[in-house]
């Protein structure tokens, strides 16, 4: 029996010891990834086909038929999801133009980058539910100082104009203060891209004649596609999970109007103490997100470097 | 040799982890001493007091928020120290929390079975924790005595089927503050004694346009963000119309013509300039404070910040109004049920609530600590609040869905005043909900 164990120990190769190791040292990493990545991922998706109650949690669950899936559907998830879809578009489609904007800017050769730099970045430092409340006072529309602003300018007629609380410009509101926020690292992101293009490549175009606009089109914009890619991707995810600064701008209103999926989720979780609402909310958006990620990713996989 | 000693490592790493992640605490059936008739023993037992040399020492926790605001935290600290120098065996930690964040938490560590001992809560957020089974009712834990000596209102929102779950602590009577010179502007002398008298001066105050700095003024205020405190703050108006959230068994009774007409009397009322509409209660106090709002309802820890406007206080015209309070809570979880009820008969007793009003200005909810000296001598805001405070109604809070309900109420003002939908309509449709929300 000894002799056996010996002789397979013997059998293996030493490339498959090799292998058996390098899976053992992943271990560690994959359990970790599993207990808390991987677990409560599959414990929301299981959760959301249950009966699933802050008053039921110690108890066995019970299976609904689907019920917290028709729950959501009938009680205004397509408008949550518009309001998401807009919401990010908006965010990300403003960082997008700013951030390279200012990116181009500070790639120059001026007088005080490394000053504009710090100063373009610290919003980005600030915690998002000091930012809400910054916003919240800047738009109060009995002393905010920006209707001070606008009157002064005479771009509006009442001084106390109200936005936050206006069903047509709370949205507006709030992706201003978010794109207020999280610009700053679109910006880095795309600064950082744009000083690894290589300048031969650009000399050797300036001296061919092409334009700056051309030589943004065609060689920096291609240059940085990666870098590009990777950080929109973020943005939309942040995008998609931003919940500090709109609770705390709009609690979701005014009638519904800001009420964005992650709204949706804590309210059903938090206010309706209904865990597997929240959670089948939770599904939907993964599943959303996953597929636009995977499409991003099959889309963009020709122009991807073997 | 090197490779065993890398698994070997690798998997005492993963058995830390595991180990890591897995929950301590009690049973969850909560260890409760025997001795009286509910399985506790109450303090002022003699028995009790007797045993207190030979006490092995205990340590529980104490999940609050006044301790993490600067208004509140002296006030804390000394109570908490009193207590811990009157009954040296036990230790007291107390962990601080921000207000906003203190539900949640509660409700995650109770459904986790690893919920504080004891907590400083909103009686708004009792029924939820009961529905889960997560409290000991007070009256188990406390002396009938002791029971008895609570302001009856204020214990009457928490109490369900007969067993009361959270012991009253710092009432927050709502009253109407009322801008002084605002109202001697619009040519008044005193504050409007019924409901009619005070609508009609909120137009009056509006009428003036704007005050002495030249800013805006309305008549008075009106919180209309989709957050429960928006919903239940309309009640006053809707109590001082004849409409009412319920009826005294509990039905849903909001869609009536007193709910209907005094909607209708807001939508007016925002649409003649005498509200702002899409205010924050936040907001409305910066504008009371600023001198724009001629009356305003609160609770008396606002007065501080008003202290720039020559204001007074009364009374809801028509006499109505409700206090939120401060209770506070035993965790059925806890080993410790005994020294929990000791804990929560000092905090809320004459010997803590000395303390309590030696740093702060706040309202008890016992009758033995109306003797205090504080209570003596109270300016006369204060007093309005102290005599409120035995008297005024308890908000509908014995329902776990009482939060969901205000949410919608607040969404449904948010029509009637932002969308200026109409009123009847609106009350309708709320009301349909709230009765699908109770199962009525």
């Amino acid at each position: 029996m000894g002799k056996n164990r010996i002789n397979i120990g013997h059998t293996l190769t030493e490339q498959t010891k090799d292998k058996i190791f390098g899976y053992l040292l992943l271990l560690p990493t994959f359990a970790v990834f599993a207990i808390v990545v991987l677990y409560p991922i599959v414990y929301g998706i299981v959760m959301s086909f249950f009966n699933y109650t802050f008053f039921t949690i110690n108890k066995t669950p019970t299976w609904n038929n689907f019920g917290n899936y028709i729950n959501i559907f009938n009680d205004g998830f397509f408008q949550y999801l518009k309001n998401t879809l807009v919401f990010t578009i908006g965010t990300v489609g403003i960082e997008l133009i700013v951030g390279m904007g200012v990116a181009l800017l500070l790639n120059l050769s001026i007088r005080g980058r490394n000053l504009l730099r710090s100063l373009f970045l610290m919003p980005w430092t600030i915690p998002s539910i000091v930012v809400a409340l910054l916003w919240s006072w800047l738009f109060q529309a009995q002393f905010g100082i920006i209707n001070y602003v606008l009157k002064f300018f005479g771009l509006i007629e009442n001084a106390n104009t109200e936005w936050i609380q206006s069903p047509s410009t709370a949205m507006l509101t709030v992706i201003i203060a978010v794109v207020w926020r999280q610009a700053p690292y679109m910006l880095v992101m795309i600064l950082a891209g744009l000083q690894s293009v290589r300048k031969d490549l650009i000399d050797a175009a300036a001296i061919d004649g092409a334009k700056p606009v051309k030589i943004f089109f065609k060689i920096k914009i291609p240059a940085i596609r990666a870098v590009l890619g990777t950080t929109i991707i973020t943005c939309v995810m942040s995008s998609f999970q931003q919940f500090t600064i709109i609770y705390n701008m709009t609690a979701g209103g005014p009638l519904g109007k800001t009420t964005t999926l992650s709204i949706a989720a804590y309210k059903k979780a938090f206010t309706n103490f209904d865990l597997g609402s929240g959670a089948a909310i939770g599904v939907i958006w993964l599943l959303i997100l996953g597929s636009a990620i995977t499409i991003y990713n099959i889309k963009t996989k020709r122009f991807d470097v073997e | 040799m090197k490779k065993t000693l890398i698994v070997v490592l690798s998997l005492i790493t993963i058995l830390s982890l595991i180990s890591g992640c897995t929950i301590s605490g009690g049973t969850g059936t909560g260890n409760l001493p025997s001795g009286s008739s509910s399985g506790q023993e109450v303090p002022g037992d003699s028995q009790t007091e007797s045993k207190e040399e030979e006490r092995q020492p205990v340590t529980i926790e104490f999940l609050c928020w006044g301790a993490a605001e600067a208004a509140t935290a002296d006030a804390f600290k000394a109570m908490v120290d009193g207590f811990i120098a009157k009954y040296q065996w036990i230790t007291v930690d107390v962990t601080e929390s921000n207000y906003d964040a203190v539900s949640t938490t509660l409700l995650t560590r109770a459904a986790a079975k690893s919920a504080p001992d004891t907590a400083q809560v909103s009686n708004q957020w009792v029924a939820a924790l009961k529905e889960m089974d997560a409290l000991i009712p007070v009256d188990e834990i406390l002396s009938a005595e002791t029971m008895n000596d609570y302001y009856a209102g204020a214990k009457s929102g928490t109490t369900i089927n007969g067993k009361v779950y959270s012991a009253p602590w710092i009432i927050q009577p709502i009253c109407m503050f009322y801008n002084k010179d605002l109202l001697k502007a619009a040519g008044f002398s005193e504050p409007p004694k019924s409901w009619t008298e005070y609508i009609d001066m909120c137009y009056a105050i509006a009428k003036l346009g704007t005050n002495a700095e030249g800013n805006t003024v309305y008549g008075r205020s009106l919180a209309s963000t989709v957050l429960p405190g928006a919903g239940y703050f309309t009640l006053i108006d809707v109590w001082a119309n004849g409409g009412d959230f319920s009826d005294a068994d509990g039905n849903i009774t909001f869609y009536s013509e007193g709910t209907v007409a005094a909607y209708k009397e807001l939508q007016e009322m925002v649409k003649q300039g005498v509200i702002a509409p899409g205010l924050q209660i936040v907001d409305n106090r910066s504008l009371f404070g600023n001198g724009q709002i001629g009356f305003h309802f609160d609770a008396p820890s606002q007065t501080a910040t008003f202290s720039k406007v020559n204001f007074g206080v009364v009374q809801a015209p028509g006499g109505q109004s409700f206090s939120s309070d401060h209770h506070l809570v035993a965790f059925a979880d806890t080993d410790n049920a005994e020294e929990c009820g000791l804990f929560i008969d000092y905090l809320t007793g004459p010997e803590g609530m000395k303390l309590y009003t030696d740093n702060s200005d706040v309202i008890c909810a016992r009758h033995s600590v109306e003797n205090l000296e504080y209570y003596k001598n109270l300016d006369s805001n204060m007093e309005v609040f102290f005599r409120a405070a035995s008297t005024i109604r308890s908000l509908p809070v014995q329902s776990s869905k009482f939060l969901q309900a205000m949410e919608e109420i607040a969404e449904g003002l948010q029509r009637v005043v932002i969308n200026m939908e109409d009123p009847d309509t609106v009350i309708s449709d709320v009301n349909a909900k709230l009765k699908t929300m109770y199962g009525q």
